[in-house]
């Protein structure tokens, strides 16, 4: 099996049970229609892999009028991409995803391995990505199960460190390659600005792109960890601070601006084609990859 | 507006401000926290607490109401008080009105206007002085009391209880107001205080407080100089009406020495008429009374008071000297709603005639007086400078022609150039003239007609107050009357020669009824009936001894004898004054001394809403002195402090 450094962020079970998913795309190919499988390109076809419930932001060329027809809900179409499929994995490697317990980064490095082992246990072009400083730290070229181990050893060489650019990292992921595949972007989220370019500069290079965004409980309800009293908050990125007296009411309005702006990030997404989901660090992580992910369509 | 303690107000506000601002500048200690974003924090920019320096002192809601309650608090402590009158800084003169008018009883609170009027001064003198609670130092205050006269109760102090027991001690009198005087003795003591402080910088002028119901008669003399600051409180109510005695004489029934005529003016100074009753007394003894009340009109703009005379004839009053006129109902002023009046002894006079008049000549005759002795000017300038009291010797003089050399002893009746008088002052050439005016009430004057008299060749005379002018001419008067040290004197500026008088009938009556009067005169070296606040004078009978005098209240007190003249007072009250001596022969003798309040300026009673000051207006203060602003300050303060609290609390809340 895999063995080595995989096991220091996968347990063998979790790893067993993700030899059973893959990744999937809503992506077309180009030149493919809704619901038509008649265009392979170079000689490939496209495959119909499932339905899916629809869910806001979908394509609607792929919606199965027929299901529609007959019970009245609607599905999509999901179709298997016969060419070899790219995934990258970005991990957000800025200082803030050190902050929490368990640490934001380690989770998201985890998950990053758990991705990376699907798209690589079903031999697609595999890159992973740190961002980190207003760029990305790669590793290209990873194809086949026996690139876990090099893939972990990378994953476990990274740490939280250095400021976010999102706009800029996500820049530097859409330019190494022309984009047809998924972007997996795991990370906080929690950017000032560049939120939207950073995005689009994916989307609209046709990446089918996956926002997971990871919170640590601290971050979601700082009042039940210790955030109390006359402090002056530090920001662990830009530096500045915020004095504050903690209140009810500050922890109130706390909590209606972090909602505020998680619901701006899934309406960005929705917007550009993109999809969300925010997860907090206590996540069990096998409930995680063969629940979550496999409802919000990114694995199967 | 006024600060009573104002010192204590600018402490507190400097030492609380500094150490609040402080506050704000200090900064809240805070424990430093690293989180991964301070996206979903809010920025607070205001601290509720600070222990630390420094931060810059930003805008705050909080800093400027605690400020605001800082400054009502400090207003608070410093007592503001919102007055008409004056200020507590410097030198503040109290002047209390203590005159007739004064005796009024129409307070609300059923005291006299005095009474009201030292209250009043007592609480002015605590607020200046001692009101303020917090007060380092206190202002100098004097404390004048005024009525003919002037007489300073308390010098210039700091000492409240000095003040309010001279206050206290102000008491009534049934003189007339002479604010003019006050003034004077008020601008006297600054300027010897000036003189003490010359160098300091308390150059300003005191504040003169003038506590009065504005019944001034020399309202028009009393003028404010320069930088002189007079603030009126007045006392007693405009709608007060008023009725009493205007005049009240007699005189014996033709030749019958025992048959006496009465006669007495009875005024009404109210807007409706009034039905009045008056009983008149000899003695203890009631002699006459009015059948049914007397139905006196009420006052109109251009009449006056309205005025009845009561004539009472023929009556037989034995050996009584003293009559007594009393009207009733009485009303709100006691003092004139009584009269005096001393009957003299019926005597034939004793006359002197110097200069050539052949109608007074025969006219003197024939009044068959015991004497008439006739000199010519030059021998009358002789015989008063071999005797310089030979006017003493006559109950009256009669001098036509060159003036004599003085005439401050003796009871004179002057026709012609006047001599030089204490009170009267020449001026112009002599020129023609007739007669304006008179007083028909006047005793010299009864049933005297002057429509027709004119005089080509007066004598121009300005007069003092102290001075009774008779018969008012076009530019200046034809007949005076007043004391001339320790005589009398009626005096008319021109001869009868230059006149038309000596063929009118007045010319009788008026020189016959003033040689009476100046025969009257004799029996007190004055007058029978004086004003209250003169002197009385009475000359006494060779070796007469232990002169007293019995005032209407009070306890007897020894006279001033001297050159057979007992002097006492001034009669401040209004009443009859009983004088006793013991003769050569060992016994006790009496006279009496009427003293009465006739003056209209003090009958008037009603107070005026303003005061005219030698032209310069004054408004009234009210009734109340001070308004104290202090509790609204605090207040104010309270309810700030409820704000603050509330603000503080939704910033706590946030």
């Amino acid at each position: 099996m895999t063995g080595g450094r995989v096991d220091e962020l996968l347990d063998p079970p979790l790893v067993a049970a993700l030899d059973r998913l893959d990744v999937l795309s809503r992506k077309m190919l180009r030149g493919t229609r809704q619901g038509e499988r008649r265009s392979r390109r170079r000689g490939q076809g496209m495959e119909f892999a499932d339905f899916r419930p629809y869910a806001p932001g979908d394509d609607l060329r792929f919606i199965d009028w027929n299901i529609y027809g007959r019970i009245e809900r609607l599905f999509l179409r999901l179709f298997l991409e016969e060419e070899d499929l790219s995934l990258v994995v970005a991990v957000d490697a800025s200082a803030s995803m050190g902050f929490g317990r368990p640490g934001k980064f380690d989770v998201a490095r985890r998950i990053a391995m758990s991705l990376a082992y699907v798209g690589l246990v079903n031999q697609h072009r595999v890159t992973l990505a740190a961002m980190r400083d207003g760029g990305a730290e790669r590793l290209d070229g990873l194809r086949g199960r026996r690139k876990a181990g090099e893939a972990a050893g990378w994953l476990l060489s990274q740490s939280a460190s250095g400021t976010l650019d999102f706009a800029a990292s996500c820049r530097a992921i859409a330019s190494g390659r022309q984009g047809r595949g998924v972007v997996v972007l795991v990370g906080d989220f929690l950017v000032r600005e560049g939120l939207e370019q950073g995005l689009q500069s994916l989307a609209g290079r046709g990446w089918d792109v996956f926002a997971l965004q990871v919170l640590a409980p601290e971050e979601i309800d700082p009042g039940a960890h210790g955030i109390t009293g006359d402090l002056r908050l530090v920001d662990v990125e830009a530096g500045e601070d915020v004095e504050v007296t903690v209140s009810e009411a500050l922890l109130r309005r706390h909590r209606e601006r972090l909602q505020a702006h998680n619901a701006r990030l899934r309406e960005l997404c929705t917007r550009l084609g993109a999809r969300h989901l925010s997860i907090d660090t206590r996540e069990d992580l096998p409930r995680l990859m063969l629940e979550s992910l496999r409802r919000g369509g990114l694995l199967r | 507006m006024s600060l009573l303690s104002p010192l204590a107000g600018l402490v507190l506000l400097a030492s609380v401000v500094v150490p609040l601002v402080s506050l704000y500048v200090l900064r809240l200690h805070r424990e430093r926290r690293t989180v991964s974003s301070t996206l979903a924090w809010e920025r607070r920019t205001e601290d509720l607490r600070a222990n630390v320096p420094f931060q810059r002192l930003r805008p705050s809601l909080l800093l400027l109401l605690q400020l605001l309650l800082l400054a009502l608090l400090a207003l608070a402590v410093a007592q503001p008080v919102l007055r008409g009158l004056g200020t507590a800084a410097g030198r503040t003169i109290l002047m209390i009105d203590a005159s007739a008018s004064m005796a009024t009883r129409d307070e609300v609170s059923g005291q006299t206007r005095l009474e009201r009027a030292r209250a009043l001064a007592v609480e002015r003198a605590r607020a200046l002085q001692g009101g303020g609670l917090l007060a380092l130092s206190a202002p100098e205050i004097m404390v004048i009391a005024f009525a003919q006269s002037p007489q300073v109760v308390v010098p210039f102090t700091t000492s409240l209880a000095r003040i309010e027991q001279g206050i206290e001690a102000v008491s009534q009198t049934d003189e007339r107001t002479c604010l003019a005087p006050a003034l004077e003795l008020a601008r006297a003591h600054q300027a010897g205080r000036r003189g003490e402080d010359e160098g300091a910088a308390s150059a300003s002028p005191a504040v003169i407080e003038l506590f009065s119901d504005g019944a001034i008669g020399d309202a028009a003399e009393a003028t404010p100089r320069g930088r002189e600051s007079v603030v009126w409180s007045r006392v007693g109510r405009a709608d007060t009406a008023n009725t009493g005695l205007s005049a009240a004489g007699c005189e014996r029934a033709g030749e019958d020495a025992d048959g006496l005529d009465t006669f007495a003016a009875l005024r009404n100074f109210g807007a409706t008429p009034a039905g009045l009753r008056l009983e008149l007394r000899a003695g203890s003894r009631v002699v006459a009374v009015t059948p049914q009340p007397v139905q006196v009109p009420g006052a109109s703009a251009t009449q006056g008071a309205g005025e009845r005379r009561v004539v009472f004839a023929d009556l037989d009053v034995g050996s009584e000297r003293l009559l007594r006129w009393t009207v009733s109902p009485g009303d709100a002023l006691a003092a004139d709603d009584v009269a005096h009046a001393v009957v003299r002894q019926a005597r034939p006079l004793r006359l002197a005639l110097v200069g050539q008049d052949d109608s007074l000549r025969s006219l003197l005759e024939a009044l068959s007086p015991a004497s008439l002795v006739t000199l010519d000017v030059a021998g009358g300038v002789e015989a008063m400078r071999k005797d310089p009291g030979w006017a003493d010797g006559f109950d009256a003089v009669v001098w036509v022609g060159d003036p004599p050399a003085a005439v401050d002893r003796g009871r004179w009746l002057l026709f012609g150039r006047p001599p030089a008088m204490p009170g009267l002052h020449p001026f112009g050439e002599p020129g023609r003239d007739f007669a304006r005016a008179w007083r028909t009430e006047h005793p010299t004057l009864r049933q005297c007609n002057l429509n027709e008299l004119v005089v080509q060749r007066v004598h121009r005379l300005a007069a003092e107050s102290g001075w009774t002018t008779l018969i008012e001419g076009g530019r200046s008067p034809l007949a005076l009357a007043g004391r001339t040290g320790a005589g009398f004197a009626i005096v008319c500026p021109f001869e009868p020669g230059d006149s038309n008088w000596p063929f009118q009938r007045s010319f009788v009556n008026f020189t016959a009824q003033s040689l009476e009067l100046l025969a009257g005169l004799g029996e007190v070296a004055g007058e029978t009936s004086i004003e209250p606040g003169e002197m009385i004078r009475v000359r006494l009978p060779d070796r007469a001894t232990q002169p007293m005098v019995q005032p209407p209240l009070g306890a007897a007190e020894p006279m001033v004898f001297r050159e057979g003249e007992a002097a006492w007072g001034p009669a401040r009250r209004a009443g009859a004054y009983r004088i006793s001596w013991t003769d050569a022969r060992g016994q006790s003798a009496e006279r009496w001394v009427a003293v009465n309040l006739l003056d209209e300026a003090e009958c008037r009673v009603a107070a005026p809403e303003r005061l005219s000051l030698g032209g310069q207006r004054i408004e009234a203060g009210g009734g109340s002195t001070t308004l104290e602003i202090w509790p609204f300050a605090l207040a104010l303060a309270v309810a700030l402090l409820l704000l603050e609290w509330w603000v503080y609390h939704q910033r706590a809340a946030r």
